[in-house]
């Protein structure tokens, strides 16, 4: 198979979209300016909806025009959320068609945070009626559902931002720009390790007496309640672990490494909740860059072990482990590495007391413990006060008023999420499948 | 019935403490934990805080419209269907019990039917005053077949179970006071004698 670099894709995707996909000016003015007050829908108030809600309340020079949930008390809750906060009064809707039918004209942006197999269909009929939109991540469930998104994104010209919030996190971005990039800190990296265990949850209840109708629930696409509240395990709704969880992980590698993975292999276990998904996935994938790096990935829901969720880039040189959670992330040098003082000083990393210092090895064939370092003292851009989804958000927002590009636009996420398809196909199928060209592009 | 008002204070105090003591450990083994709905505190809440952001009293009420007045709550509630006469966690258990050669299996579950209704019989019985002599005594026969479970369990659970011996041999010298000065009584529902048994210790 032919190498195929992150460079080619840049340029297949330019190809793809005609020219137009990566252009600046589709990235940026939307008839706004800095500072600008923009009118904003918030679509689906579920539990990653109110994570989203909580970063927008903190945000300057937004009126809120709408809130829409098919489940009312959901709907009320983001209503009374913003009064109470921000002293407005959204209008409350069930269905968001009748959000665009009575306010696509004012509205500049819509936040939406549904079930998966809403994304792409939201997601298009908003971009079509000129609303720019921000959609949590996974796209849709379906990878055609993903390229609707891409399709509707070029044709309306509008802005579409996926939510892969690691990819505004002043921490992450750091790590890559300043870490990996100039400071080289890890040498080359052959390996990586990314996981995220989770102990086991139970099925998500609801008030008896807060039931939605059966009719609404139908015309949804829900066969029931317990359906609507679970529906991330279930084919044809969402994705399972994989795409929830690691979704946001296995984009960072091809961030990172800059470059794409060129095959996968993957296991999938349905041992535990007898759900249509997997309870736990591991995935290998070799990236398609000059040193070849594997990369192993696990999500696992059926226990909290191992040390939580993380990304480690394992060079010759260092271990840089990456993790949203600030306590989590760790710099190690190789013991036998080369003097990172000099890159102290340039302030690209920080010293920290090293608990490996007095470590004892023992057995002559155990290499020396690295020796720990971690992020210098002020990364740009970073407050840990932040929630961590507000920069994402600020992106967006900072884009519809021409400040910014996006930092994870349709087509960007797109590349980053075929990935998921196919490691979750691999896990499904038990082959291992071989990625091509073609797989990282939308084609018009 | 002899007539000294400091002892007749003596045997109340006895007798009310057991009396408490039997009905208190009696209502638990029917105390347990239970779904019931119980007012939605948020509700009240929220409403305040829309009040208090600016919003009028019926935009208040019709924002929060949707909120139930009731919500689903796990709360330590009493009832039958909730009894136990012995502990379901533990040492104590029905299964440890019937697993001892030095209790018959058979015997265990239907004590621990009775026990609980035992104690709280007893303890009203006593507190009303109702054959109060031979309620003593059979409260403290009660109290020696529970000291019996500690025994056997002694070595399996150590100075837990000697603490539970001693603590069942503080009731039963409480008891034995109590029959002691069972002549200083007054104020009974029905005195032994009533029945035709233990009549020639009522009628000292």
């Amino acid at each position: 198979m032919k190498d195929f670099t992150r460079r080619d894709f840049l340029k297949t995707a330019g190809i793809a979209g005609g020219g137009l996909v990566l252009s600046s000016s589709l990235l940026r003015a939307q008839g706004k300016k800095a500072g600008d007050t923009l009118n904003i829908a918030l679509i689906g108030i579920g539990a990653e909806g109110e994570i989203l809600l909580n970063s927008l309340l903190k945000l300057p020079n937004l009126n809120f025009v709408a809130v829409c949930d098919i489940w009312k008390p959901r709907c009320t809750y983001g209503f009374r959320r913003i009064f109470r906060e921000v002293k407005q009064k959204p209008e409350q809707y069930e269905d968001y068609k009748d959000v665009i039918k009575n306010h696509a004209k004012d509205l500049d942006a819509v936040v939406i945070a549904t079930p998966d197999f809403w994304h792409s269909p939201m997601t298009c009929d908003f971009l079509e009626a000129g609303v720019n939109v921000y959609c949590e991540k996974m796209m849709s469930d379906t990878i055609e559902g993903a390229k609707k998104m891409v399709r509707a994104a070029r044709k309306s010209g509008k802005l579409l931002q996926i939510g892969h919030q690691r990819k505004s996190n002043p921490r992450y971005i750091f790590a890559r720009d300043k870490m990996l990039k100039e400071g080289k800190v890890c040498g080359r990296i052959m390996a990586c390790n990314g996981q995220w265990n989770r102990a086991v949850t139970k099925d998500l209840t609801w008030p008896k007496n807060q039931e939605i109708p059966e009719e609404t629930l139908k015309k949804y696409g829900y066969k029931d309640m317990a359906q609507f509240r679970n529906w991330r395990w279930d084919k044809g709704l969402g994705g399972g672990a994989i795409s929830d969880l690691g979704a946001h992980q296995i984009d960072v590698f091809a961030w990172f490494l800059d470059a794409n993975p060129k095959n996968v292999v993957a296991s999938g276990s349905k041992e535990y909740y007898k759900k249509d998904w997997s309870d736990n996935v591991m995935c290998i994938f070799e990236y398609d860059n000059p040193d070849k790096t594997q990369v192993f990935y696990q999500v696992l829901t059926t226990t909290s072990s191992g040390g939580g969720y993380f990304e480690s880039f394992m060079g010759d040189e260092g271990t840089l482990k990456m993790s949203e959670n600030p306590a989590l992330t760790k710099l190690f040098k190789e013991n036998n590495g080369p003097d990172w003082e000099p890159l102290v000083e340039k302030g690209l990393i920080g010293k920290v007391e090293s608990t490996n210092a007095d470590a004892k090895i023992a057995d002559s064939r155990e290499s020396k413990p690295p020796m720990e370092f971690g992020f210098p003292e002020k990364i740009p851009g970073y407050d840990p006060d932040k929630p961590i989804h507000m920069p994402h958000l600020e992106n967006f927002l900072g884009a519809v008023r021409g400040e910014n590009k996006l930092n994870c636009d349709a087509e960007h996420a797109y590349a980053a999420e075929a990935v998921v398809f196919k490691a979750r196909e691999a896990s499904e199928s038990g082959e291992k499948l071989a990625f091509q060209a073609s797989d990282f592009v939308v084609e018009d | 019935m002899k007539s000294n008002i400091t002892y007749t204070m003596a045997f109340w105090l006895i007798r009310f403490w057991l009396a408490a003591r039997a009905i208190g450990t009696g209502l638990t083994k029917f105390q347990g934990k239970a779904p019931a709905q119980v007012p939605n505190a948020e509700k009240a809440t929220e409403m305040q805080a829309l009040i208090e952001a600016g919003m009028s009293k019926q935009e208040a009420l019709e924002a929060v419209a949707d909120m139930p007045d009731t919500v689903e709550k796990v709360v330590d509630t009493l009832g039958f269907s909730l009894y136990h006469g012995l502990p379901e966690k533990g040492p104590m258990t029905v299964e440890t019990f019937s697993a001892s050669p030095l209790m018959p299996s058979f015997a265990v579950q239907p004590y621990a039917w009775v026990l609980g209704f035992a104690l709280i019989g007893l303890g009203v019985t006593l507190l009303l005053g109702i054959c109060t002599r031979l309620t003593l005594f059979l409260m403290g026969l009660l109290y020696i077949s529970l000291t019996w479970g500690f025994i056997i369990l002694e070595p399996s659970m150590g100075p837990a179970a000697a603490a539970g011996i001693a603590y069942l041999g503080v009731h039963m010298v409480i008891i034995v006071a109590g029959l002691f000065l069972a002549d200083y009584n007054k104020f009974e529902l029905l005195s032994c004698k009533k029945f035709g048994f233990c009549k020639c210790a009522c009628e000292k």
